[in-house]
């Protein structure tokens, strides 16, 4: 195979990438890491429905890539990955730039799914 | 008391030598006048004096404020990487609930980052939250409160519907510091850009209607429109020696036939 995704990569997707509404969420935060929202406003800017949005929010906080506020009567997400998981997340979303690796994402991604798309 | 600069010289000696420390300054004009480069030039001033700034968005995402402030010469991300600036991403119900909270975010920025000043762009979507507007004057109340207690001078963009004629005004108008105006005018044909300082609380200001233009460096302000009337209307007429006399006798002689 001329073209390899990188071990580090691979590994990212298979530990963080586990839908489409992932893959989504985690590239929407890289970009707009200023982003501080509840579930409704970041479903709204993604242009999906809350109730998707919302369990995917919560698997991520539990994975550190956000930190959710729960002071407040609907829980806030804000992106706050430490600096080691920040260089794997900004990997990925630059890898995502170019055709042939974002081709190569998804097809380690439907793979790891078996083929289903979630 | 101290007054901050725009970082637009002309609109500095419009407003008498730019905003005072800790104002709120609404911007209005409809859509693609420049308010949120008006607002951006403003964050920039301080950043280039190491006085760090916050820019919230409602709608537009950083990224594309990132790319449109780099074509300015602007580098947001670099800024923030050099704690200077911090782009914040949000809905108007969030917002208002983080201002309002203890340590909330901005207290949190202003404590972390020594902010001085802050855009909120556009502070219309506050009109989303609710449709009584008593409630929605309480609301901007408490949200221009609240940035002032925080100690920031604000610019706050405000959207205008109508891309021609007169605005109407809104309950904002009587609870900011300062306004400044901006509205297409059409001249011959072609699609002009004006601006007008409405308000400025407690400073005298220039009264003039003011050509402006937005360059790859900024905002610039250039000479008032100078033979003109009418130029809030959006269609302004000529101001002729003959034109004026004919206002003035002819349309009453005609009236007398």
């Amino acid at each position: 195979m001329p073209f390899e995704l990188d071990k580090e990569l691979k590994e990212f997707i298979d530990g963080y990438i586990n839908s489409f509404i992932h893959w989504d969420l985690i590239a929407f935060f890289a970009r707009n890491p200023g982003t501080r929202d509840d579930a409704a406003g970041i479903a709204r800017r993604l242009g999906r429905r809350e109730e998707d949005m919302a369990p995917v929010l919560e698997d991520l906080a539990k994975k550190g890539v956000l930190d959710p506020d729960k002071r407040t009567k609907k829980v806030i997400y804000f992106y706050s990955p430490n600096p080691q998981l920040k260089k794997r997340i900004d990997n990925f979303v630059k890898a995502l730039d170019s055709k042939i690796n974002r081709m190569m994402i998804l097809t380690e991604f439907l793979q790891k799914k078996g083929g289903r798309i979630a | 008391m101290k007054r901050l600069s725009t970082g637009i010289p002309s609109l500095d000696e419009m407003t008498h030598g730019g905003l005072y420390e800790g104002s709120a300054t609404l911007i209005t004009g409809a859509p693609g006048t420049g308010k949120t480069t008006f607002g951006m030039q403003f964050i920039v001033a301080g950043v280039e004096k190491k006085e760090p700034g916050i820019v919230v968005t409602f709608e537009h995402f950083p990224e594309i404020i990132y790319r449109d402030a780099l074509s300015f010469g602007w580098d947001f991300k670099k800024y923030e990487e050099e704690g200077l600036l911090k782009v914040i991403f949000t809905s108007p119900e969030v917002f208002k609930t983080e201002l309002e909270k203890e340590m909330g975010l901005i207290d949190e920025l202003t404590a972390e980052m020594g902010a001085k000043r802050i855009l909120i762009d556009p502070v219309t979507y506050f009109q989303f939250m609710t449709e009584d507007r008593a409630e929605l004057r309480k609301a901007y109340n408490s949200l221009i409160n609240g940035v002032k207690r925080a100690e920031l001078t604000s610019i706050l963009t405000c959207e205008v519907p109508k891309l021609f004629g007169e605005e109407k005004t809104s309950s904002l108008f009587y609870i900011v510091d300062n306004i400044i105006g901006l509205r297409y005018v059409e001249i011959e044909s072609q699609l002009r850009r004006a601006l007008l300082v409405l308000k400025m609380r407690g400073s005298d200001h220039a009264k003039d209607i003011r050509e402006f233009e937005i360059t790859d460096k900024g905002v610039s302000i250039e000479a008032k429109f100078e033979g003109r009337e009418g130029i809030l209307t959006g269609t302004p007429k000529s101001i002729t020696l003959a034109g004026a006399l004919e206002e003035a006798f002819g349309g009453k002689r005609k009236e007398e036939r």
